[in-house]
């Protein structure tokens, strides 16, 4: 029976769509335990907002492997609204949010999480300490970051491993608003960068052979999910290279503290600091990019603004 | 930022810079200038400036002391409030909200002075910021000769040309209308 009240589908029904299968990513070659993956990072994409960057890890990376890919918008410093109480400084807002496809199995909801509320606030722990607020009396300074692709998954793989994905986010979150900070103009103490380092107790070898056990965990630096190998421990820090000061620490895992007799905090630490400085020197390239791009083009204005000067 | 420039004994801190362990270091991204601090002295003054891009719009705050311009959008016997959307040469994204007391507007017989006979709603008024006040809006003042009313409209809706410090007169019809009139520059 036709229902002419509506627009019907084909009336014999249909087959759903099977796709050919999620193409494997090709395996990276494995990489030594301390070299860093190249990072791309650039700021002022956003025109509405006051500063922005965008950050992709690894970059370049052949086409079809996932990459962590953030953008990061900063508003400010900007009125409050009247209902707020009077502060001699400025108000300090971070949001970090993954976009709905930036896990690779599973759409996430677009509701706030746990994950995101918590990430959210490290994120603000991390900065508050570098950003001159005493200078923007009663004002408000709001950082929005999207992720908009996490590479792997943010949950771990094996049943031991810690969530190495997780801690990747929130360091490339903090590079990533650091450099939307410098490039809005807002006065910083100093530029905070975000490094990981993990300690693993099973190295993957290459292809499709098994993985192999190490004999004592080994740091490895900027680590990656989609490296494989078992993940004992990892540690994500926010540094202040220039003044020498860690502004968030977070650790996750099983590791021997000082008092245990262990160094491995200590490894932990000091091979995220490492991470965190050599990505402070990516974050001034892209800082500096901006400011020579800036002089370059005023440089144009002026000339093209004045008289030809006939040889 | 954080990156040291000079030692502090040498300059002075100007704008952008931040003084750590005795050293002047950048608080923003840009290019270090030197400028004499006085005609006659010795000591020069560093400062970062930012590069003038234009597709780069930074955050705009009032400091005390900045000239603005604002829109007068209420008056009562004792206050004009105003919506501040120019902050010394920049216009803001955001308004601001700014209040002039009735004894801020003037500065002879600043008791004696109305506010009805100074700013009517809809006046674009350049100001003075003499305090950052509470959480809901700036102090204004404009107690000088170069500040005050500089555009107005009569209540029949033509423009007003300045004739006096307190006096303005209708383009068309010759009216004279009272306001608190900036000198023209």
């Amino acid at each position: 029976m036709t229902d002419r009240r509506r627009i019907n589908g084909p009336s014999d029904g249909t087959t759903p769509i099977v796709y050919a299968g999620v193409p494997k990513a090709k395996q990276l070659p494995p990489r030594a335990p301390d070299a860093l993956r190249k990072i791309f990072l650039k700021t002022s994409l956003t025109p509405p907002a006051t500063g922005s960057s965008f950050l992709e890890l690894p970059s370049p990376a052949p086409a079809g492997t996932p990459t962590l890919k953030l953008t990061a918008s900063v508003y400010g410093p900007r009125p409050l609204p009247p209902s707020a109480p009077f502060s001699p400084h400025a108000r300090l807002t971070a949001e970090l949010k993954f976009a709905p496809f930036s896990t690779p199995h599973k759409r996430r909801g677009y509701v706030r999480d746990a994950v995101e509320r918590d990430l959210s606030v490290q994120l603000q722990n991390a900065l508050v300490k570098s950003i001159k607020t005493a200078a923007y009396p009663k004002s408000g300074i709001d950082i929005f970051i999207t992720v908009l692709d996490c590479e792997g998954g943010l949950d771990g793989d094996d049943d031991d491993g810690v969530e190495v994905g997780l801690m990747n986010v929130l360091a490339g979150a903090i590079t990533c608003a650091s450099a939307a900070v410098a490039d809005a103009g807002i006065e910083c103490v100093d530029l905070v960068s975000g490094g990981v380092a993990a300690l693993v107790r099973r190295a993957p070898a290459g292809g499709d052979a098994m993985d192999v056990d190490l004999p004592a965990p080994v740091v490895v630096l900027d680590p990656s999910p989609a490296d494989g190998g078992q993940v004992v421990s990892a540690a994500v820090v926010g540094y202040m290279a220039g003044r020498d000061e860690v502004t968030l620490l977070w650790t996750k895992g099983a590791m021997e503290t000082a008092d245990q007799g262990g160094d491995e905090l200590d490894l932990l630490m000091d091979g995220a600091i490492t991470t965190a400085t050599a990505v402070r020197l990516v974050l001034n390239e892209a800082v500096k990019e901006r400011l020579l791009l800036g002089i370059a083009r005023s440089r144009l204005k002026k000339e093209g603004g004045g008289d030809v000067l006939m040889s | 930022p954080g990156q040291p420039l000079a030692p502090s004994s040498r300059y002075i801190p100007g704008t952008g810079v931040h003084i750590f362990h005795y050293e002047i270091c950048a608080s923003i991204v840009g290019i270090p200038q030197l400028s004499p601090s006085s005609p006659s002295g010795l000591e020069q003054i560093l400062s970062v400036l930012p590069c003038t891009d234009s597709t780069n719009k930074n955050g705009i705050l009032p400091q005390v002391g900045a000239i603005v311009l604002g829109k007068v959008t209420r008056i009562t016997h004792i206050e004009a409030t105003l919506a501040i959307f120019v902050v010394g040469e920049a216009v803001c994204t955001d308004e601001f909200k700014g209040i002039i007391r009735r004894e801020d507007v003037r500065a002879f017989l600043k008791d004696k002075a109305k506010i009805l006979s100074s700013f009517k709603p809809g006046d674009i008024v350049r100001a003075r910021i003499i305090s950052l006040g509470d959480q809901s809006k700036y102090f204004l003042s404009t107690a000088s000769n170069d500040l005050g009313v500089i555009v107005a409209h009569s209540e029949s809706g033509d423009p007003l040309n300045p004739l006096s410090w307190h006096e303005m007169v209708s383009q068309s019809t010759d009216m004279i209308e009272e306001r608190k009139v900036a000198k023209p520059m």
